[in-house]
Formats: structure tokens, C-alpha cells, sequence
């Protein structure tokens, strides 16, 4: 994140994305703290586990949910990080295996 | 529980066609709530910085910071409520407007209602569009300016339309590395609209002033070329374009490499038009204005009475037509209910409105998507992002199911995840009139339902009566 | 001329699509003629669900019984995927009145030859870990089935094509003319279809059409709201439903008035999306998704299932089922000769469409002789 003191960003914080924790700003959205972390990739997709990172960044093409404090389908673009929170990628799960 | 909203009109989007409209309608003497989903007003015209950021001194920022700040704080003292955070997912049998706030539900009543809900980047599948790294241009704009964060290292722009220009102004502000800007506009291209530039001299400076600042980061414009395929294994390291020509097919032995982190690609604007299809509104295609957009009459008014709309919702026009467009419609609704609005008011912002909206028009009939980028979308090309479905599957469907874009959704599954067909719908679309060989009328738009976007099964139950 | 065949059939939903794969299968020369697109009724908003334990033992539970033997080897015979599962139904009661209910339904369906079963109510919950709420006891049945139902309508729709059925898509009926005392012609919004046999599939607009040679058809459009939640991975499959639904079904209204939406979950495990719902209202052909209906859904859901409120709802809709208060209307018409119909199948449209198709055609086969359904599926069993 850049900072040429024009604008400040809020006070740090740390959220944890799969466990590992990662240092953030107040204000940052949960996707720019990743990228600003060097993490593009935030999920694999269900069904071919293809690498799904910020595409709209606006919050209307949901590429970037992840699982926030418990909840799925989060668009990291819009939730700004809370100290403590918990960010989830996503499980990757194979369409059903037919049983009959 | 859940909570309600009672208020004379209600605006849905805080972007410059949604405040401008608020602000009217304020002035002439109603009660006006704006609905907007964002943490900050301004949309993505007038982005805001966080609010949890600080700003010593505001006098020092970039204008692209402080150009909103007037009509922000004019619609703060008129004594409009800006409902932040503020979703907003149905539009229910009495009129009522369901909404989500910050994990709790709600309901919103209004005499009248004005959709703003601006637009969204328009999406041209390609190989390789769905790896990290490959973004929109706004979208790189957005990370910039509300979070002060670069996207990549190392950028590729690409696609066609001025949108790109001020993305890499912005960019550029930021340090970035713009590695190349790709155009698949040539200006000899442009020239026979010349004659159509006459009168928009605050446009033609803007656009001097954008090459400009272009020149003195000793980069050029590569005209002609669009990406081809993107290319990484987790993430984009490489982009191919080609040369096109008018029509837009690409010319062979063309391929060149151009190494990066970051692709940002757009070309253009589709208006969110998932409100008024869900209120019932009549839509029209509008391939010049950007895809399917609302009707409506002279004050803005829909086809539903009591619902308006204002804005690159009605039809990508650009944000001035936007401003323009939500006074008019601040002021119909607010003479609607009663309210003082001078007749010559209404024609003065109507005349403002006409002329923006001829400017908007020139910049989308120099910058349409070209045909044959359409064309070049291989069978194996991934079209639904959330479903994972291939533009090969979806010709399929359309080949045996003929001409229904419902019909090919329901069995291929395009449009059935998160996004509902906000980024995949308009390629259903499109493929599917090519595979059928009729018009996109006739295919028809999507079919949109409640809830808009995802909200808590516990939230919706909140909503059940007693 | 638009068409000339042997059988003209009026809807391309899966009734249709699978009566005219089995008369194309004889031989016969078919064409459907669809007012929109094919499947896009009652066909493109429901469950799939394939339920015996919901069916009052009689012929319901006979035509359901003899249409679940038919899917298993369904997929083989039309050489498409319809993603048939085996996943269990679960019905639960949640008041004595329920559980004395259930229990009597489930003593009648196992004499009937359904593998139901009433378990405990620590039983439902290991069935079903979601069913949180007070449950006093289930009626389960193993064996209780879904498909996806867009699949079936292709599946059908593109075997019968295959076989050389005709469809015409976004035409409309606008009349039935006669000759002779017999069907001659259907009169459409793109030209005439002529045929010998004209086949009333148009499920919720059924009544219309009869009404075209002076028939009358109790059937009338039930609407159904539903709404889908997001894909998760492994939520439970069995699907569950309160038997608050079950018991306004067979008689006996529930408690309480306004809209009452008891619960009803189904997994979608292909998709990873989980479907709720649904409402049964009369209002006419209005496929409006209201807040009553959505909202209701949710809330019953969220009582007996509270797991599910984090769960984000991604879609609801609503469809119009051709609801008939005596069953499936199948064969003989009633009025002039060579009309007939298959229709008013309420919301068991997908789960009876092979019997269904396969009955019709025995039944134009036999030049409307053979228009005893329960001998008809007398002999299906016997064999």
C-alpha cells in the first residue's frame, strides 16, 4: 500500500487468511490487504479447481468470495478487515459422485 | 428483527446520477433517502477514501478525490439521508424495496423511487480471462483510489473505450508500471465522427489533458490490437495480442507477447439494470447504450408509475449525462408528488441532459465492441465464471434449444451462481443469437429474481410476519 | 401448413417431451407444439423430487410406484445424463397431530409395498444433521429419489427428436378445428399442425386448451415459491419435509391462517445447492416471488433447520403447477374423438413423466382403446 502521508490508513490490525495471520490497516478491504501481502490467488473454483483472484473489484462478478468469520460467500472486494477476523478460502468440493 | 424506511422518495445508487437526484428533489422540498450498498458514497465516479482512513489535509489531495465533494456535501446539508451499506434485494407486491443492512434486514417505503444503479465493466471472454491477475480496468481504479493499492508491478491495459485513460492516469499517479495500453480503435477510425466533437470542448480538453500525462510517462497508445489470450499458471504473466482490423477480426502472423503480472481489459459499460427487470419495468436492447436498458419518458419515468430511473443505468452515457439525467429525474418526482419544480428548470436540465447524452453516444458508437471479438471466442473459452461453463457448451444448448437465453441457462447452468448472469448473461446472450442466427431480442435477457445479490437465509425469515 | 403428423401434442414441458419419445418410439410421426420454450413451465421450476412417501396409497402411490421403477435405466434408454439419486426422503412431524399421521400414512404405505419406516426423532437428526428444531418423530423412506428436471425435458425433448418428433418452439395454440367428428387440426400463431391425435400436455394452461373443444379440465395453476441457497460442500442429501405439507394434502388444513410454508429441503448434491420451499397458493397465473412466500420459506426453514440461516439465498423463484384435486388426467380427453390428455400432474410432473408417456402411448396405440390406467399398471407390475 502506498503512503506519501496525503492519506493515512487507519490503524493495524491482524487478520488470520487460512491460519496464517496477516497484517492489515483499518479501512483495507480484506482482498487489497491479501494483494498488498503478495496473495492474488484467493480461492480455487469448485468443480475444475481453477485459481480465482480479484476480477471486478466492485463487488458484482463474486470471483473473490471467501468464507469470513464462518459465513461463505463473502466478497472480500467490499468487507474491510476487522482485527481477529477469520478468512477462509473456500473448499474446493468435485460435483457429487453419483450413487445409483 | 427488521427494521423500515418511510421517506417520500428513495434513490437507489449514491454514484453522481443518484446524488444529483437526490439533491434535486431535496431542494424542490421532499424527504429523500439514498439506498447505496458501498461503505462510502460516490460510486465509482466520485470514489471515495475509506473511512477509516485519515486525510491531513484534503486540500492537498488529487481532484479525482475532491471533484464529488461538492455535491456531496450540497446533499448532506439539503438534509438528504445517505443509507450506507445499504443493499438493496427485492422489490416486493406492495412497492416496498427490500434491503439489508449491515446483517439485518429491512424494508423501504417510498411515494417514489429513482434507480441509479449505475453500471458495471462490460465482459469479453478470451482465454486465460479468469486467472488472478486479469482484471477490469475500474476495477484496478477502484484498488488504487479507495485503497491506495497497486494491483500488479507490472500492467497491461487493454480493450477499447476512453474508460482506459483516466485508469492510467490513475495508475500512474500511484507509480505504477504500465508495461503497454493496447486500443482496438485505430483513429483513422475515429475520423468520421470528427464533425460530432463540436461543442464538447470540456470533453476534448479532458482528452488532451489525458494524452498529456500519457506522453510524460513516455507512453503510447498501441492502436489496433486486442488481447488474444492471457497466459500463467496461478496467476498472469503474459498477455498475447494481435492486430484487428475495423471489424475486429484479427489479422494473421500478428502475435505479440507481452510479458506482466497484471492485464486490466475492458470494453465499456453494461448498465445494472437487475432492479428495474425485477420491478417489472419494460427494457429495450440497446447494443449502441450498452446492452438491455430500462424505458422511460421524457421525466425519467419507467414504464412502472412512481419508478424512475437516471444515469448509466438508463444507458452508458458517461457520468455527466448521469448528473444531468438525475436532476431531471429528482425534479419529476418531486413535481409528481407535489412538490414546486419551475418549468424552467426541468428544460434546462432536460437541455443538459440532451447534450451529454449525444456526447455519450458519440464515445459508444466510436468505442462498439467490434464483431469479430466475438467471433474469436473458441468453444473451449470458459464463459460462465461461476458455473464454469464453456462457450462451446452454451452454443450446444442454444444449437438444440433454439433461441431462449432461459432456456440455454437451465441447462448449462451459465448464470446460475453468485453473480446471477451479471457477468455471464450478456455473452449467453450474445452467443446464443450467433448460434441461433436471430437478434438478441429475441433471445431475451436473463430472467432475474429476488434476492439481487446473496443475503442470509436467517435475514429473509426476519421478514415473515407475525 | 406448419405440420402434418400422426399426433400433434400441445406443451414442451417434460409430459410432452416423454409422451412424444414414446409414441416417436412406436413409430408414430409427432409434433409438440410449445407456446415458448421447451420445458420452460412448471418443467424448469421444480425439484425433481421422485417421492413415494408423500403419495396416498391407491393409484397415486401406483403411477408414482411404476414411474420410479422406469428411471433407473432412464439415462441408458434416452443416452443422456438426468442425474437420478437415490438420497431418501425424510418427512417430520412436529405435533402429535402430525406424528399420529404420519404413522397411520406410514402403516398404509408399507401394506402398499413402499419401503417407509417411522424412526425416532434422534433418528431424524442422524438422517439429517440440520434438523435442530423440536421434531417428535419422521417417516423415512430410503428409496424416495430426485433428477435434475431440466435434464429430463432434454433428455426426452432431444430423444424424441432424434426419433423424428418435431417441436416448434414460441408457437401458440389459437384453436383446435374439427371434421368429421373427429380432431383435424391445430390452428397456431404460425400456421396449422394437422393431425390425427391431438395431445392436451399444456400442464397449467390445460384448461384452455380444452376449453378450445368445449371441454372442461379442473385444472388450475397452483404456484410454487422456492428459494435456492448457495453451494456447500457436504450439506446433508436426504431431503426433508414437515408434515404440516403432507397433511393439507391428503385433508385436514393446518393450523393457523395466512400463508402457511411448511418446510421442505432438498439438497441439489450435483450443484452443491440446496433448493427450500415450496408454497402452494391459487392466485391465478401470477409467477410473482412475493416476501410472504420467500420469507415464510425461510422462516419455517430456519426453525427446524437453524444451521441454514448463515446460509446465503442466491435465487428464489416461482412456477405454476397444473394442479388437479383427482390426479393426472391421462388418456381419454372427454368430448370429441382423437383429443386426448396428459396433464394436471400438480407438482409430480418430472417423477411421473415416464409412466406417463409410456401409458399414452400404449393408449394411442391401442386407438384409445386401452384407457384403463390401473389395468395398465396392473400389467407393468406383473411383468
Amino acid at each position: 500500500m502506498k503512503s506519501d502521508g496525503k492519506i493515512i490508513p487507519g490503524p493495524a490490525v491482524t487478520v488470520h487468511v487460512d491460519g496464517k495471520p496477516l497484517p492489515a490497516r483499518r479501512g483495507q478491504t480484506v482482498a487489497a490487504a491479501m494483494l498488498a501481502a503478495g496473495q492474488r490467488v484467493l480461492r480455487h473454483t469448485r468443480n475444475a479447481g481453477k485459481p480465482r483472484g480479484l476480477f471486478c473489484a466492485m463487488g458484482v462478478c463474486f470471483d473473490c468470495v471467501m468464507t469470513i468469520d464462518g459465513k461463505a460467500g463473502v466478497r472480500a472486494c467490499l468487507t474491510k478487515v476487522e482485527d481477529g477476523m477469520q478468512v477462509n478460502s473456500p473448499v474446493q468440493f468435485k460435483r457429487f459422485e453419483r450413487k445409483s | 428483527m427488521s427494521f423500515t424506511i418511510e421517506t417520500d422518495i428513495a434513490v437507489v445508487g449514491a454514484g453522481p446520477a443518484g446524488l444529483s437526484a437526490a439533491l434535486a428533489a431535496a431542494n424542490a422540498g421532499a424527504r429523500v433517502v439514498v439506498l447505496d450498498e458501498y461503505p462510502e458514497p460516490g460510486g465509482q465516479f466520485y470514489k471515495q477514501l475509506p473511512a477509516e482512513f485519515s486525510v491531513p489535509d484534503r486540500a492537498k489531495l488529487d481532484d479525482d478525490y475532491t471533484k464529488g465533494d461538492e455535491l456531496l456535501a450540497a446533499v448532506k446539508k439539503a438534509g438528504v439521508t445517505i443509507a450506507n451499506e445499504t443493499l438493496v434485494w427485492g422489490a416486493f407486491e406492495d412497492g416496498a424495496l427490500a434491503v439489508t443492512r449491515r446483517g439485518e434486514a429491512g424494508s423501504v417505503k417510498a411515494g417514489k423511487i429513482i434507480v441509479a444503479s449505475g453500471a458495471y465493466e462490460r465482459a469479453i471472454a478470451f482465454p486465460g480471462w479468469d486467472l488472478p491477475g486479469v482484471m477490469t480496468p475500474g476495477g484496478a481504479q477502484t484498488l488504487v483510489k479507495n485503497q491506495q493499492q497497486l494491483p500488479g508491478g507490472r500492467i497491461v491495459l487493454a480493450g477499447s473505450g476512453p474508460f482506459l485513460l483516466p485508469v492510467a492516469k490513475t495508475l500512474l499517479g500511484a507509480g505504477a508500471n504500465i508495461a503497454a495500453i493496447f486500443e482496438a480503435t485505430r483513429p483513422r477510425e475515429w475520423m468520421r465522427h470528427a464533425l460530432r466533437l463540436w461543442g464538447h470542448w470540456d470533453r476534448i480538453a479532458e482528452g488532451l489533458r489525458y494524452r498529456r500525462v500519457l506522453a510524460d510517462a513516455g507512453l503510447s497508445i498501441r492502436f489496433g490490437r486486442v488481447v488474444v489470450r492471457a497466459e500463467g499458471a496461478e496467476t498472469v504473466e503474459r498477455v498475447v495480442t494481435m492486430a484487428c482490423d475495423a471489424a475486429g477480426n484479427t489479422i494473421a502472423g500478428s502475435e505479440q507477447t507481452e510479458s506482466c503480472d497484471t492485464l486490466c481489459v475492458g470494453y465499456g459499460f453494461t448498465p445494472q439494470v437487475q432492479l428495474t427487470r425485477l420491478i417489472g419495468c419494460e427494457h429495450r436492447y440497446d447494443a449502441l447504450r450498452g446492452g438491455w436498458v430500462p424505458k422511460y419518458g421524457a421525466d425519467m419515468q419507467t414504464s412502472v408509475a412512481g419508478v424512475y430511473v437516471a444515469g448509466e443505468v438508463a444507458g452508458i452515457g458517461g457520468a455527466y449525462a448521469a448528473l444531468a439525467e438525475g436532476w431531471v429525474a429528482g425534479l419529476s418526482a418531486a413535481r409528481e408528488l407535489g412538490h414546486k419544480v419551475r418549468d424552467m428548470a426541468l428544460r434546462s436540465a432536460q437541455r443538459e441532459r440532451m447534450t451529454r447524452r449525444r456526447f455519450g453516444d458519440l464515445v459508444n458508437t466510436v468505442f462498439a465492441v467490434k464483431p469479430g471479438i466475438f467471433d474469436r471466442i473458441a468453444d473451449g473459452t470458459l464463459v460462465c465464471r461461476c458455473e464454469e461453463v464453456t462457450a462451446g457448451e452454451i452454443r450446444a444448448a442454444a444449437a438444440a434449444w433454439g433461441a431462449a437465453a432461459g432456456a440455454v441457462k437451465g441447462v448449462t447452468r451459465c448464470g446460475m451462481g453468485y453473480c446471477q448472469g451479471r457477468i455471464c448473461g450478456s455473452l449467453l446472450e450474445e452467443l446464443t443469437a450467433r448460434t441461433a442466427g436471430c437478434t438478441r431480442e429475441d433471445v431475451g435477457g436473463l430472467s432475474v429474481r429476488p434476492p439481487l445479490k446473496p443475503v442470509r437465509v436467517g435475514e429473509i425469515a426476519d421478514l415473515a410476519s407475525d | 401448413m406448419l405440420a402434418n403428423s400422426d399426433i400433434a401434442i400441445i406443451g414442451g414441458g417434460v409430459i410432452g417431451c416423454s409422451v412424444a419419445y414414446y409414441l416417436a418410439k412406436q413409430g408414430a410421426s409427432v409434433t409438440i407444439i410449445e407456446r415458448a420454450a421447451v420445458g420452460s413451465g412448471a418443467s424448469s421450476v421444480n425439484s425433481g423430487v421422485i417421492s413415494m412417501a408423500t403419495k396416498k396409497p391407491g393409484l397415486a402411490l401406483d403411477l408414482a410406484m411404476a414411474s420410479q421403477r422406469l428411471y433407473p435405466a432412464l439415462a441408458a434408454d434416452l443416452g443422456m445424463d438426468v442425474e437420478y439419486l437415490v438420497l431418501g426422503n425424510l418427512i417430520v412431524a412436529e405435533n402429535e397431530t402430525e406424528a399420529g399421521f404420519i404413522e397411520a400414512l406410514a402403516k398404509e404405505q408399507q401394506a402398499a409395498g413402499v419401503n417407509a419406516a417411522i424412526v425416532s426423532a434422534q433418528r431424524c437428526r442422524e438422517l439429517n444433521g440440520l434438523l435442530e428444531g423440536r421434531v417428535l418423530s419422521g417417516m423415512y423412506c430410503p428409496t424416495d429419489a430426485q433428477v435434475d428436471p431440466f435434464k429430463v425435458t432434454r433428455a426426452y425433448a432431444c430423444a424424441a427428436e432424434n426419433l423424428g418428433a418435431r417441436i416448434v418452439s414460441s408457437t401458440e395454440v389459437q384453436g383446435i378445428e374439427t371434421a368429421h367428428g373427429r380432431v383435424s387440426q391445430v390452428m397456431t400463431s404460425r400456421g396449422a399442425v394437422r393431425a390425427n391425435w391431438i395431445i392436451n400436455a399444456a400442464g397449467a394452461y390445460a384448461s384452455q386448451i380444452g376449453a378450445m373443444v368445449g371441454v372442461t379440465h379442473d385444472v388450475k395453476p397452483r404456484r410454487g415459491q422456492c428459494v435456492i441457497l448457495e453451494a456447500t460442500e457436504d450439506v446433508p442429501a436426504v431431503r426433508v419435509s414437515s408434515a404440516g405439507q403432507l397433511l393439507a394434502k391428503h385433508g385436514g388444513a393446518p393450523a393457523g391462517g395466512g400463508l402457511q410454508v411448511p418446510l421442505g429441503y432438498t439438497s441439489r448434491p450435483v450443484s452443491g445447492t440446496v433448493m427450500l420451499g415450496s408454497t402452494n397458493e391459487f392466485v391465478g397465473y401470477d409467477t410473482r416471488t412475493t416476501r410472504e412466500g420467500v420469507a415464510g420459506i425461510c422462516r419455517s426453514a430456519v426453525n427446524l433447520m437453524p444451521q441454514l440461516s448463515r446460509f446465503n439465498a442466491i435465487r428464489a423463484w416461482a412456477g405454476l403447477r397444473p394442479y388437479s384435486a383427482t390426479g393426472p388426467l391421462l388418456g381419454d380427453g372427454g368430448g370429441i374423438a382423437g383429443y386426448a390428455v396428459a396433464t394436471g400432474h400438480g407438482g409430480d410432473g418430472v417423477a411421473l413423466a415416464p409412466i406417463s408417456g409410456l401409458y399414452m402411448a400404449e393408449y394411442i396405440a391401442s386407438d384409445g382403446q386401452h384407457n384403463d390406467l390401473p389395468a395398465f399398471l396392473g400389467k407393468l407390475k406383473a411383468q
